[in-house]
């Protein structure tokens, strides 16, 4: 029982990160129709950040990390740029370029064997509530993933900036013709998963701190599973489908046995299969509706 | 060609791919007129209107709003330079409220001064968009979508308003309500190109009427003209 309760938590831990990561591709997806495969290297960019930044001040470290991954977002929006106008499969082709050739940038400038981040390590001491050990860190990221998860909700409900991202998600073109600028809303919404991407780093390093180049790659791949089990073209099914993968990816990880472990992601995507054969729109999506598939 | 005319379309011609949708089509609007754009399906009439709001590509000519060429500008400029577009379909933000749609509409305006009173006007032409501005605009029946869909184009105070079928799926006397309040909308200045399918009611409505076919113009009609069943079936389906 105590087993149990212990893998509940430390699945909602990982169920928020997921769910940011989920989040951040979604953003992007609902005003460009993009699914961004190289999200996972604005993530290991804002890691490597906090790795080149060891030794400056925490505050510092957090406003470098941040500054990084909302350029990095910001800079591919400009190399997508062209695309806007091209078939899915063109975007979807050039999203995996730039994710391999940013990886192998950083392949070849920090080696593929990782080095320590040491980032807020301290957050990884546990206090006891009863039997079960929950780390500060499982807090932390449950505490951010739901600020964050709150605040983008805020932004696109209550904001005119929000209410534009909207818009061009729901029908791009009547946006524009009612005057929403096309270039802005992109901008403003690889921006704000830059941003999505700096704290998922922030989180993982702690727990993770090893900085490779399949850092960010890593996280991506469950989370964009998440997207889709979710249904990819609204944010909040998408995003509670990431959720839904953390949670389940620590579950099942706990339920199997210690030699079984590296069946985790077999079990994972066995999972998944099932659910699209079952709700080929996603599990949060009712009804068919016709949704625009990679 | 006078310099007067509010909006020019000078030699226009769009392609989608190898079809060519308009071709070599002119015409012009003086301010406050309304003119409408009648003819078969596929006639090229919507395109027209896309083409002038900046939301299909052209291929040759130019569109002028007050002696400013459009072409090339992106819909977003368009719109904020004075031209607003209803749909074809409505086109509302179903998901939306009222509300939400009428702030989308905000952003073509280009100045605040005014708003106050365009929104009264707009709130008595349409009650229903004051009335239920918190629910949610897919429960509208369709004549309410239509008119939401002409507030959200009204509010950004346009100089020239576009209009795509706005008659398309309502029953009779829905339709004549609606171009009651387009007699309202002409009343207060504003200029009007209107696409529609029911000819007669347009052509009485307009001050002047074209009757397209095949991207090009077959016929021109004044609102004096009576309809001569015989002239506008050659206009229609070529002699």
């Amino acid at each position: 029982m105590t087993e149990f309760v212990q893998s509940l938590v430390d699945g909602v831990a990982l169920g928020s990160i997921y769910a940011l990561a989920a989040l951040g591709i979604g953003l992007v997806f609902g005003v460009m129709r993009l699914v961004n495969f190289a999200y996972g290297e604005v993530i290991t960019a804002a890691a490597y950040t906090l790795l080149l930044t060891k030794d400056a001040p925490i505050g510092l470290r957090i406003a470098l990390a941040l500054a990084v991954a909302v350029a990095l977002s910001m800079a591919m929006e400009f190399v997508f740029r062209p695309l806007r106008v091209a078939t899915p499969a063109t975007m979807l082709v050039t999203t995996f370029a730039v994710s391999f050739m940013l990886q192998n940038i950083a392949i070849l400038r920090f080696g593929t064997r990782g080095e320590s981040i040491n980032f807020l390590a301290g957050l990884n001491r546990a206090f006891e509530i009863g039997s079960i050990r929950v780390r500060w860190i499982t807090v932390v990221s449950i505490g951010v993933g739901t600020a964050l998860l709150a605040g983008v909700g805020y932004l696109l409900d209550r904001t005119d900036i929000g209410l534009q991202m909207r818009a061009a998600a729901a029908d791009f073109r009547t946006a524009r013709i009612l005057g929403v600028r096309a270039t802005r809303v992109i901008v403003f919404a690889f921006a704000l998963s830059g941003l999505l991407a700096a704290a998922i780093a922030m989180m993982l390093a702690v727990q993770r701190p090893l900085a490779t180049p399949s850092f960010g790659f890593l996280v991506v791949i469950p989370a964009l599973v998440g997207v889709v089990v979710g249904g990819l073209d609204r944010l909040l099914p998408a995003t509670i489908g990431g959720f839904v993968v953390g949670f389940a990816t620590v579950l099942i990880g706990n339920l199997l046995p210690s030699e079984s472990r590296v069946f985790l992601n077999s079990a994972l995507f066995g999972l998944v299969i099932v659910v699209l054969l079952v709700k080929p729109n996603g599990l949060f999506i009712r009804g068919a509706a016709s949704v625009d598939r990679l | 060609m006078t310099s007067e005319a509010l909006l020019q379309v000078v030699d226009l011609d769009v392609r989608y791919g190898p079809v060519q949708a308009v071709r070599g089509l002119s015409f012009e609007l003086d301010a406050g007129e309304v003119v409408g754009l009648i003819g078969p399906n596929g006639a090229g009439k919507s395109t027209t209107l896309l083409a002038i709001m900046g939301a299909v590509p052209t291929h040759g000519g130019d569109i002028r709003l007050a002696g400013t060429s459009l072409v090339g500008l992106a819909p977003e400029s368009i719109s904020r330079l004075g031209i607003a577009l209803v749909p074809e379909g409505r086109r509302i933000f179903a998901e939306f409220t009222i509300e939400e749609n009428l702030r989308l509409g905000l952003l073509g305006r280009r100045t605040a001064e005014g708003l106050e009173d365009d929104l009264a006007w707009v709130y008595s032409l349409f009650p229903i968009v004051d009335e239920q501005r918190k629910r949610a605009a897919g429960q509208l029946s369709g004549g309410q979508q239509q008119q939401l869909a002409i507030a959200r184009a009204l509010v950004a105070r346009p100089q020239v308003l576009l209009l795509d079928e706005p008659s398309l799926g309502l029953a009779p006397t829905v339709v004549d309500a609606l171009f009651d309040a387009l007699g309202e909308i002409r009343r207060r200045g504003v200029t009007i190109l209107i696409v529609e399918q029911r000819a007669q009611l347009t052509v009485e409505f307009a001050d002047r009427s074209i009757v397209m076919r095949s991207g090009g113009i077959a016929l021109t009609l004044s609102g004096d003209d009576p309809l001569d069943p015989a002239e506008m079936t050659a206009a229609y389906f070529g002699s």
